[in-house]
């Protein structure tokens, strides 16, 4: 069986890139197509292949510039000659879903996210306080014709996987298509439970619609300390209504942020999600998660409603919101058992997903052959 | 009821032209619209009813050159005014289907093809070998709409009805939409069988899809005489590579097509093809074929899937079953294997068994299929599936 994987760049390991990793380790001969690839950014797992990019890496600068590029990745991801394959896996939260394929080829597609700064996101993206008059209405124009190619090519998709009911949902919305839900992989392994001190953690690039100011703001009228790791656009406005309470870590290694989730007292995730990889990673490591009760944390995570919760959510996104979350936490310490934590983080383990992720695969294949006849 | 047919364009006598022939023996009181109308240049039949074209037929050069205004296609088949009609039928290989239609009229669409140069076989038609560098960058942003455009108006159409099971297929993969399958006409009554004389005959139009490039080459290597009938963009290049078995024919007419059909050994073609009229039409002459097995051929013809072992293979040709071979890859390795297999098993073919074969693709059938389709969708009415 001949197999493409189609990825839309790679110019670093992130959570998308874990996925794609387990699909390279499960189909260790498939090609793989993606528009821009770095090469030496990625684990040898993905690099130990056949990688076909598009124009988009010829075009100038286009490793620091690819994001401008954005109008034309419809196009160059339609370029991709995928004749002679039998199965096509794209793993996709841009353009990857839209590569064209022949009818006697299984376009399958695990699907990150629908673009989502050109649905719920735009404002968060290129909104008013943040992109001017003239920039946004040339946005707007190609935010248009993004909207109607994503949902145009939405068609050239056989079988959906969201990544998240959240992102299910967002599928079922834009695409009006059904999915099959498997959460990515998360490496517990990584983690252990340790010795848990006094602060609260925040690890996330610092991007508006991540909403840390609000944790850094609950933590300062409620004079608790947290620490804040990660870099990102909002960094200076975070430094200035954090006062004294706050301690700007910046960048750190994997080790660091292993001990750093070991030792906080809760881990604070203020913003809307497609999935949330790090709110199971505080899990993994025993930690109780206080979230915004929307979006992938509310799979991940379970409630004070619920038998052996692992966190708390809050419903209103402000700042009192969260502090009260905060308080019914302080309150409530006792009932958060570590080893039940990280029991619950297990389950989203990376071998859980290797395994369903190849079950639904193999499955969903056989089915389209059979369709075929 | 009030029948609007919906055509692409008209500019010659082919397979679509074929069905829409039909379709106005159907329905002669309908009107017909499309892009562009070359006067003269499709059957009387056609040619008597009333034909509205588009503006792409004001546009300079469109008679000959109307293909460079493809971008233009959607909107010209988008502004015809069919208010009047009850029932749409497109019969589309491009954007016929795309009209406008209301909510209280039937749209039925014969479909040949979803633009299968925008799909699935754009790298065979915009291939290095056929396009300039510079053309091969200016092309894709304009696919990249009419893709776009392409599956959208796929919307429009009520029912579907695919010219074979493969473009279904296509129709799925492509529109996600359901199908029936109706085979379009082959006129088989003007064909007759004769005593074979030493040739391999093609007919077929020179585009690169077809391959005609592959059938070259293996019968190169097989030192077996070849005659190519037809006449196409790749016609003057692919020429230059005739050996001294391979003979050019050029276009050539019905009649002088039949004479050559009723006297080959055997049908080569190595297209994977949406129906594949020529192929039928050399059954309907008595003779087997030697084809490669996808695509309509390979619903269409009786052919024999080669296993690869030369005894099997000849034993169950023995039998006198088939209509002819049926090679597994698109390839020179796997003709050339066909065709020494056939050689050996020559007498093994019943013209009058592929001639009884071919008779139920006769226009009546055709004619007959499509009413009975389109009374039982005007019952289901619009809107549902098929």
């Amino acid at each position: 069986m001949k197999i493409a994987l189609i990825h839309d760049w790679l110019t670093g390991m992130r959570g998308g890139e874990k996925v794609l990793e387990v699909m390279c380790e499960l189909w260790p001969e498939a090609d793989l197509y993606t528009l821009l690839h770095v090469p030496g950014k990625l684990s040898p797992a993905i690099e130990n292949r056949k990688i076909i990019t598009s124009g988009i890496q010829k075009l100038p600068k286009a490793v620091e510039w690819y994001r401008y590029y954005l109008p034309l990745m419809p196009t160059a991801i339609e370029q991709f000659d995928l004749r002679g394959y039998d199965l096509v896996l794209s793993t996709s939260h841009c353009v990857a879903k839209g590569v064209i394929t022949q009818p006697a080829t299984c376009h399958i597609s695990y699907i990150h996210t629908p673009m989502r700064y050109v649905w719920e996101l735009f404002e968060e993206y290129f909104g008013a306080q943040r992109t001017g008059r003239f920039k946004r209405l040339i946005i707007s124009f190609f935010a248009n014709y993004l909207r109607l190619w994503d949902v145009a090519s939405a068609n050239r998709v056989d079988d959906f996987i969201a990544n998240s009911g959240h992102v299910a949902k967002r599928i079922a919305k834009h695409y009006r298509r059904a999915s099959t839900v498997i959460h990515p992989p998360v490496d517990t392994t990584r983690f252990s439970i340790g010795q848990p001190e006094d602060f609260y953690l925040v690890v996330s690039a610092l991007a508006p619609y991540k909403r840390i100011d609000l944790a850094v703001q609950a933590c300062a009228r409620m004079r608790r300390k947290i620490k804040v790791v990660g870099t990102g656009q909002d960094e200076d406005l975070l430094r200035r209504i954090g006062g004294e309470y706050i301690d700007f870590l910046g960048w750190q290694d994997d080790a660091t942020i292993v001990q750093l989730y070991q030792k906080c007292r809760a881990f604070l995730f203020p913003g809307e999600e497609d999935f949330g990889i790090t709110p199971l990673e505080a899990q993994a490591s025993g930690r109780p998660v206080i979230a915004f009760g929307k979006g992938g944390a509310r799979e991940t995570v379970r409630g004070m409603h619920e038998e052996n919760p692992t966190g708390v959510f809050f419903s209103e996104q402000t700042v009192d919101g969260l502090m009260q979350a905060i308080a019914t936490f302080e309150q409530n310490e006792s009932r958060f058992d570590p080893v039940q934590t990280r029991a619950h983080a297990l389950t989203f383990d990376r071998e859980v997903f290797r395994r369903r992720i190849k079950e639904h695969v193999e499955g969903y294949y056989a089915t389209y052959r059979a369709q075929q006849g | 009821m009030k029948v609007a047919l919906v055509h692409d364009w008209l500019t010659g006598m082919r397979g679509g032209e074929r069905c829409l022939e039909e379709f106005c023996e159907l329905f002669p009181a309908a009107h017909v619209y499309t892009l562009l109308h070359n006067k003269g240049a499709v059957s009387p039949r056609i040619e008597a009813m009333p034909i509205h074209a588009s503006f792409i037929q004001e546009l300079p050069f469109a008679a000959r050159g109307y293909r460079y205004y493809l971008p233009l296609f959607p909107t010209a088949i988008e502004m015809f005014d069919l208010r009047e009609y009850d029932l749409i039928l497109s019969s589309s290989h491009c954007a016929a289907k795309g009209v406008r239609c209301h909510p209280h009229q039937v749209h039925i669409s014969y479909c040949y093809t979803p633009m299968r140069y925008v799909w699935d076989m754009a790298h065979l038609y915009f291939s290095r070998e056929v396009f300039s560098p510079l053309s091969r960058r200016l092309i894709p942003p304009f696919l990249n709409g009419l893709r776009m455009w392409d599956a959208l108006s796929s919307r429009r159409v009520d029912h579907f009805i695919a010219i074979s099971r493969h473009i279904a297929r296509r129709i799925a993969k492509h529109y996600r939409r359901d199908a029936a399958v109706i085979y379009p006409p082959v006129d088989v009554a003007r064909f007759k069988h004769e005593k074979a004389e030493d040739y391999y005959l093609l007919v077929s139009s020179f585009a690169p899809y077809k391959r005609i490039d592959l059938i070259m080459q293996a019968f190169r290597e097989l030192r077996l005489p070849l005659r190519i009938v037809g006449e196409g963009q790749e016609y003057r290049r692919l020429k230059k590579y005739a050996g001294p078995n391979i003979r050019f024919m050029g276009r050539l007419s019905d009649e002088a097509v039949v004479e050559q059909m009723a006297r080959c050994k055997a049908f080569v073609f190595a297209a994977e093809e949406d129906f594949g009229i020529a192929p039928l039409e050399a059954q309907a002459a008595g003779k087997p074929v030697i084809a490669y097995g996808r695509g309509g051929v390979g619903e269409t013809i009786d052919g024999y899937p080669m296993s690869g072992d030369a005894d099997r293979d000849r034993a169950a040709l023995a039998g006198g079953e088939y209509g002819g071979v049926f090679f597994p890859r698109q390839d020179v390795a796997s003709l050339v294997a066909a065709v020494r297999l056939f050689e050996t098993t020559t007498d093994c073919f019943e013209p009058a068994k592929l001639r009884a074969h071919v008779a139920l693709f006769a226009p009546e059938r055709f004619k007959r299929e499509i009413k009975e389709t389109i009374d039982r969708l005007l019952t289901a009415g619009s809107g549902g599936g098929n």
